[in-house]
């Protein structure tokens, strides 16, 4: 009977989203054991004194710090300020404005006393012309490129082209790098001259207090946005990031801030130009490389380099953010379809790329799909409305349970925030995040996943408010 | 409702109930935790409040008899901490500091800790102790340090690696030696440093070494190099006619780091003809150091080679004063690689794009 069998149907959808809510959230819980794990041994690991003793060998290798730029004029200046004062043995900075329109070169230009160059060094991945080579007479390891406009990954390729040294650097150039941070996002290419690429972790600068470029007081933000994204950086980057690396299955590094081998990524062509998510497609890229020729690599993340950086405080920017990111997730996945559920890519093709196919590219369907199957069901006497009330209050219980424990990641790690008022604020907007955040957050993903079908390729808009002094 | 949707309405309540459960747990362990904390942070203020001035007398005075006493007077339960508080200075300080923290950790009976801590079951206790014994340069210790640099754990050993340099003890130079080609580039690096620490006292070491381990000889050519010791110009001039490329180099690069004399000066021209482009890289980076403006000649021929040696002959000639700068100019009008590196040259040394 055509009731009973859409009753059956439905009772079956429901059944299997259940499945999925609970392969998810204890994929994420074993995500946090293993990262529990692992942050106790690079605790024990790497101290102050062994990266001292590092920075002092010959061996360490040189980094070009590559900045790609667009109209950042409000930031660029306290960036490279910093930037120039990391601590590291030698690096160098090369600023890429990709066709920018405001003040950023005239700006830099006067701020570092820019002077222009010959371009005399060979581009073995191809980008937008290159307009002009500057060198700074006041810093001899600053170098700023103007191109014409071709897109971050664009920029990129041109920052690695002119690059002197073995190791890049890739950041934004609203990010802020603690003087540490190179030293410490390099110690797996002494470790294991294998790696190829490293990751640091991603954090949020919102309400910090920041003075000439650095992050001197670490603050939890005002705003409730910016705390829902403070404890989903912690989840994705000390829980899942970590985890992932353990197994060598890490997928992404972020654009943020990450740390490659240069003669690897000009292996590989470089950053492609024609993505939204360049970072994951060069790293997938690498993975596929590696593993054809049965090479051995690492691509690695550490929680410990940091790079601080500015999260949207407004709905309207962080949903762009979130559908971009979606698309650009959807994007990679399908570019390197094949890997998917193959042998031959080990643990990349099947774990890493299955896990990204059904709980972050099409898992945002699966959920609203659960929302509204819940709903129907509930309406046409499928289930019993406590049930779905038991259900929900089970995921709101277990998302808490995962949000919480990415919070005692950090707290039992490196407590980068002092103050116990802090500690009992991440540990209620983790809980809080379940209410409502969650689900805006998957309705942003939706959307994200709807305008990839669409065949959407825009970045859109990002207004940023740049570093003040506070 | 369905079977299997009544089946998990039986699960729900229980899994709800333990995830309930385990997130309470989770929240008061975070707080029990953090308040723990700080109370521990306040109690170690008080410590350093009370110990901090003993500390700071024993490392500016030594150990007098009031101090002495002092130090005896202090619980068994204190000792690690003071341990701590003396062997801070010790990570960039040296000379008679060391000393004085030295007597200190044998009077509070420390270094017997130090020792006891050696065989310790725990790796970063074992860590901690041999690099403990290497920051106050206990002597005494020498044989259980370099005991260690074959333990187990990674860590340990790279502690007594850098314990073995900190003793200056030339004793451990055959087991460092021993540790040279193996193990990670990490600890290659610290062995290196150890190595750094003893000093020119090495090199007739090191040179019988590699004639043991003849695969070691280009990586004990940087090794002379980074030492910065003229007792090592011999060894190296000899490798200079090594018939492995990358031996060459390294010995032209140390050469080059050391300093050229006369002697050298010849071999260094001759490693301008070397077949390896490396190696001529390195001889002409070397003559840019030596400052002999007699070698801009033959620099000036190199711009043409391969981009390596041909970067750093213009680099060399950029150094040899004015008749450096007239054979960057000579080629500066050039097409091609050896112009753009002319022009390269000649507009970092500040005369502009125009005149270049």
């Amino acid at each position: 009977m055509p009731g009973a069998f859409f009753s059956g149907a439905a009772a079956f959808l429901e059944v299997a989203i259940i499945i999925y809510f609970l392969a998810l959230n204890s994929l994420y819980l074993l995500f946090s054991v293993v990262a529990y794990v692992r942050l106790r041994q690079h605790r024990r690991r790497w101290t102050a004194r062994d990266v001292e003793t590092i920075m002092r060998s010959s061996d360490t290798p040189a980094i070009s710090v590559i900045v790609p730029a667009f109209n950042e004029e409000a930031s660029l200046a306290e960036s490279v300020h910093s930037l120039l004062h990391l601590n590291y043995p030698q690096f160098e900075v090369i600023v890429v404005s990709d066709g920018s329109t405001d003040g950023t070169l005239p700006g830099a230009a006067r701020d570092f006393e820019l002077m222009r160059a010959p371009v005399s060094y060979a581009q073995p991945i191809p980008t937008q012309p290159v307009r002009g080579v500057y060198r700074s007479l006041v810093h001899p390891d600053l170098v700023l490129i103007d191109k014409q406009n071709g897109g971050k990954a664009d920029a990129i390729n041109a920052g690695i082209n002119a690059a002197r040294y073995p190791l890049v650097c890739v950041i934004d150039a609203d990010s802020l790098l603690e003087e540490q941070s190179l030293n410490r996002a390099v110690l797996p290419f002494i470790e294991d001259p294998d790696t190829i690429a490293s990751g640091g972790i991603v954090r949020i600068a919102n309400g910090c207090r920041i003075e000439h470029g650095r992050v001197t007081e670490v603050r939890l933000p005002r705003s409730p946005l910016a705390m829902f994204q403070t404890v989903e950086y912690l989840r994705a980057f000390l829980a899942g990031r970590v985890a992932q690396s353990a197994v060598n299955a890490l997928l992404i590094i972020s654009g943020a801030f990450g740390l490659f081998r240069r003669e690897a990524v000009i292996e590989v062509g470089g950053f492609r130009a024609d993505t939204i998510g360049e970072d994951m497609e060069l790293v997938t890229r690498l993975h596929r490389l590696y593993r054809e020729r049965g090479q051995r690599y690492r691509i690695v993340f550490q929680p410990e380099p940091t790079c601080w950086t500015e999260v949207p405080e407004s709905l309207r920017m962080l949903g762009r953010q979130r559908n971009r990111w979606q698309r650009g997730t959807m994007q990679v996945l399908g570019y390197h379809a094949s890997m998917l559920f193959n042998r031959r890519y080990g643990v990349i093709g099947m774990l890493a790329m299955p896990y990204y196919f059904i709980f972050e590219a099409i898992g945002p369907v699966i959920e609203l799909a659960g929302y509204v199957l819940t709903i129907l069901a509930i309406v046409f006497g499928v289930i019993d409305w406590r049930f779905a009330e038991l259900f929900f209050l089970a995921a709101i219980v277990y998302g808490s349970l995962l949000s919480v424990a990415a919070v005692a990641l950090e707290e039992l790690s490196f407590r980068r925030y002092p103050k116990a008022r802090d500690l009992l604020r991440l540990v209620a907007y983790g809980v809080l995040e379940n209410f409502g955040y969650r689900q805006l957050a998957t309705c942003w993903r939706i959307a994200g996943v709807v305008d990839f079908l669409r065949g959407k390729q825009a970045w859109g808009a990002m207004t940023r408010k740049g570093f003040t002094t506070t | 409702m369905s079977e299997a949707a009544e089946l998990l309405r039986l699960v729900l309540l229980p899994f709800l109930l333990f995830c309930g459960s385990l997130l309470t747990a989770l929240i008061a362990y975070l707080f029990i935790q953090r308040l723990t904390r700080e109370i521990a942070e306040k109690r170690r203020q008080a410590m350093i409040a009370l110990y901090r001035p003993l500390i700071d007398a024993v490392t500016c005075f030594g150990v007098t008899a009031a101090l002495r006493d002092r130090l005896e007077a202090a619980p068994p339960s204190h000792r690690r901490f003071i341990g701590e508080l003396l062997l801070a200075p010790l990570r960039t300080a040296r000379g008679d500091i060391v000393t004085h923290v030295r007597e200190a950790a044998q009077t509070v009976g420390l270094t017997k800790d130090w020792l006891a801590d050696l065989t310790h079951r725990r790796w970063w206790r074992r860590a901690d102790g041999v690099r403990a014994l290497g920051a106050v340069e206990e002597r005494s210790a020498l044989s259980a340090v370099l005991l260690a640099l074959d333990d187990d754990h990674e860590e340990v050993r790279a502690a007594a690696v850098e314990a073995a340099g900190r003793l200056g003890d030339l004793r451990a130079l055959p087991a460092l030696l021993g540790h040279l080609g193996d193990g990670s580039r990490y600890q290659r690096a610290r062995v290196i440093e150890a190595l750094r620490n003893l000093g020119p006292a090495v090199t007739p070491g090191l040179v019988e070494f590699v004639r043991c381990r003849p695969e070691l000889t280009r990586l004990a050519a940087e090794i002379f190099g980074m030492i910065g010791t003229v007792a090592a110009i011999d060894p190296l001039l000899e490798w200079c006619d090594d018939r492995r490329g990358d031996v060459r180099a390294a010995a032209l690069h140390a050469i080059g780091s050391l300093g050229i004399d006369d002697r050298s000066y010849y071999f260094v021209l001759r490693g301008l003809g070397d077949a390896d482009p490396h190696a001529r890289a390195m001889a002409a980076r070397a003559l840019g150091r030596g400052r002999r403006e007699d070698a801009v000649s033959y620099l000036a021929e190199r711009l043409d080679d391969e981009w390596l040696p041909a970067a750093q002959a213009a680099g060399a000639l950029q150094r040899l004063g004015a008749p450096g700068r007239a054979a960057l100019e000579a080629r500066a009008r050039d097409e091609g690689q050896a112009g753009d590196l002319a022009r390269q040259m000649l507009w970092t040394r500040g005369l502009g794009p125009a005149q270049a």
